[in-house]
């Protein structure tokens, strides 16, 4: 009897509470534009492009009054269930970041043909799907001019994560860049193999700058981090950060950063979406949009020197207007001769 | 009549204490339980998508809750369906990703080795219980842990998929995909098999010997043991059984929804499904019921916390209670029973 009591008078000090209306619910207004993101396994917190890609929807919710939600997952296995669940209440764009999501967002996309995504870095070819690439080729190509300025040893380094088509289009971008400015620079080439090992990234570098490379560019995540702390003990050596602003981890080591904006990319698409001219199919952001390019050198400009910084310049406006075209594999970049500017 | 009112009794009182643990636990997030519970309704049964949802949700609970309530009968507490589950899973898809025979008997196969990877970590735990007396609830559940890092370090390694970052086997070619049941959701003809399963346990259970020799090895083994049934044989076999239907579970979630085998593929249905037997009583039919209210849990738990605010973890919080309670209550009863005699 007691039991049944006690459960009488949870019962009714629920209902009592809930009758209060303790807050409202925090869900969209009626017309308001709702836009909803699932992070890879990154997650939230990982100073890269979940993070940036929030950064989109937090600029989406100031300047456009968006309504924002975001899944977060924990595994691949999330991936599916998270996309359906976000689908399921209807958002008007449902972001996946990450190419890891690549298929599933297909399988996904495929059982919900009314249903708008985006995916981050890789090609979906469904009607319903609209893809955000980055020509990384780009930035990749100016970060591998500098570096080919700066590198006194004339030999510089790239150092990829897993040997995928995405990190491929940074390789081909940086060496053909550094031997725009310098074509007999020796560019040594290393993959670790990985996004997360971050001792493998400073093991791999201080190898790589024994070896008498002088400028270690990153593309491999979190094991860009361990080359940071390598170069951190070595005077006269740099590493070139990646995605993020990366140039205060390591202050006058870090030269510069090839800084993808994903947050601007993610912005767009949903601003077209409320002015009512939705992007559809493959979209590419590059250096023109802003949403690719090299940090402002803060802690490093006097290294690099005015005459460096202009020719950079000049550069940059050479991709800009087709002067140039940055190689986006090993293959094209095969074919790859300097441009004379 | 009496036993009528005592068998609904537990599953009657388990239901209205989630209602109110779960009000509590949206008002704790700020969250009316009004706008938790319809968000959490919508999520699961709001539409077909959604229904498709909670269906796969409840084929991923059915297996492993049918696999312990067959060992439960024996008078085996199972805590081990989670890894049985796993092991499954990790045998269909490690094959799965390099299989090259025709689709359909591709698919047989595969479901047939989830049976045997689920069945034969099974069997561990019961040979340990009728060689050594090993008590089966901790054999069981230290097999979780085995099973987990086991296919951890499998996946990280030798089984990993050439474009996995994380602990995945490659995709499963499309010819092994389990057909779809409904069309626009993620829902395989898995679940049919799920309801097979139950029929053959509530046939097995009642019109056989095997199921007669079962439940009299559960109820007084020593009585049992003196009518001439080996309860050696009963042991390992029930438990090898057990196993083998939450290892076909496993691989119905790998050929049926994710396509690939990924070590966090079960956000621990095997502990839930404990739940889940438990309020079926142990009757398979009752369990299929059991299943669905879960499986509304586990989908509308998702969309509650994408739209409400509420984490879904506070769910799997209070169904642990659930077990516990309802753990505690058949101990107290079957205590009250030999004390009686």
């Amino acid at each position: 009897m007691k039991v049944k009591a006690l459960t009488a008078l949870l019962v009714a000090a629920t209902c009592a509470l809930s009758l209060a209306g303790c807050a409202h619910r925090r869900g969209p207004a009626p017309g308001q534009l709702t836009l909803g993101m699932v992070t890879d396994v990154g997650g939230l917190g990982d100073r890269s492009f979940n993070d940036s890609a929030y950064r989109g929807l937090q600029m989406a919710h100031a300047r456009i009054g968006a309504y924002v939600q975001v899944l977060q997952s924990r595994s691949a296995a999330d991936y599916q269930p998270n996309l359906t669940a976000l689908t399921n209440l209807h958002f008007d764009m449902v972001y996946a970041i990450g190419f890891l999501m690549g298929l599933d967002l297909d399988q996904v996309a495929k059982q919900h043909p009314q249903q708008r995504y985006a995916i981050v870095d890789a090609v979906i070819d469904d009607p319903n799907v609209v893809s955000i690439t980055f020509r990384e080729q780009d930035g990749s190509f100016l970060a591998g001019a500098l570096a080919a300025m700066v590198s006194k040893t004339h030999h510089i380094a790239f150092l990829g994560g897993q040997d995928i088509p995405l990190i491929e289009k940074f390789e081909a971008g940086y060496t053909a860049g550094a031997r725009e400015v310098d074509p007999n620079i020796k560019v040594d080439v290393k993959y670790a193999g990985s996004f997360e090992d971050v001792a493998a990234g400073k093991e791999l570098s201080n190898l790589l700058f024994n070896d008498g490379a002088d400028i270690i560019y990153t593309a491999a995540g979190k094991v860009g981090l361990g080359a940071i702390d390598a170069v951190k003990s070595r005077d006269g050596d740099y590493i070139i950060g990646v995605d993020s602003d990366q140039d205060a981890l390591a202050p006058g080591r870090v030269l510069t950063s090839m800084v993808k904006k994903v947050d601007v990319a993610v912005f767009d698409v949903a601003r077209s979406l409320q002015e009512g001219k939705p992007m559809h199919g493959h979209v590419e952001f590059g250096l023109k949009d802003g949403a690719i390019g090299l940090t402002d050198f803060r802690y490093t400009k006097s290294a690099i020197g005015e005459a460096n910084l202009a020719r950079l310049k000049a550069i940059q406006a050479a991709i800009v207007s087709g002067k140039i075209v940055p190689p986006d594999s090993r293959k094209a970049l095969a074919a790859f001769t300097p441009v004379p500017l | 009549m009496t036993n009528m009112r005592r068998t609904l009794a537990g599953p009657l009182g388990a239901v209205v204490l989630l209602v109110v643990l779960m009000s509590l636990a949206m008002i704790v997030a700020g969250t009316s339980p009004l706008d938790g519970f319809s968000a959490l309704f919508y999520g699961a049964l709001g539409g077909r998508s959604q229904i498709g949802e909670t269906l796969v949700a409840t084929s991923a609970l059915l297996f492993p809750a049918l696999g312990i309530a067959l060992a439960f009968r024996g008078g085996l507490f199972n805590i081990g369906a989670e890894g049985q589950l796993l092991i499954g899973a990790l045998f269909a898809g490690a094959v799965g990703a390099q299989l090259h025979v025709a689709g359909p008997l591709g698919i047989a196969l595969l479901l047939v080795l989830g049976a045997i990877g689920g069945g034969l970590w099974g069997a561990i735990a019961g040979w340990m219980k009728a060689r050594f007396n090993a008590n089966e609830i901790i054999a069981t559940l230290m097999l979780n842990f085995v099973a987990a890092y086991v296919s951890l370090a499998l996946v990280s390694g030798p089984l990993k998929g050439p474009l996995a970052t994380g602990a995945e086997t490659a995709w499963l070619d499309q010819a092994y995909w389990l057909p779809t049941l409904l069309p626009g959701t993620r829902l395989s003809i898995g679940i049919l098999l799920a309801l097979a399963v139950a029929v053959v346990l509530w046939w097995l259970f009642s019109r056989t010997i095997f199921g007669f020799e079962l439940r009299a090895a559960g109820d007084a083994p020593e009585a049992a043991r003196r009518a001439g049934i080996d309860i050696g044989r009963i042991t390992w076999l029930s438990l090898a059984l057990s196993g083998a239907i939450s290892g076909v579970g496993g691989a119905t979630i790998v050929t049926g929804e994710l396509h690939r085998f990924n070590t966090q593929l079960s956000p621990g249905y095997g502990f839930t499904a404990i739940a889940v037997a438990l309020v079926g009583d142990l009757q398979p039919l009752w369990i299929c019921l059991a299943a669905f209210g879960f499986g509304i849990l586990e989908a509308g738990g998702l969309a509650m916390q994408a739209s409400a605010q509420v984490p879904k973890d506070a769910i799997h919080v209070i169904e642990g209670l659930i077990i516990l309670v309802l753990a505690a209550r058949r101990y107290v009863a079957a205590r009250a029973e030999t004390t009686a005699v």
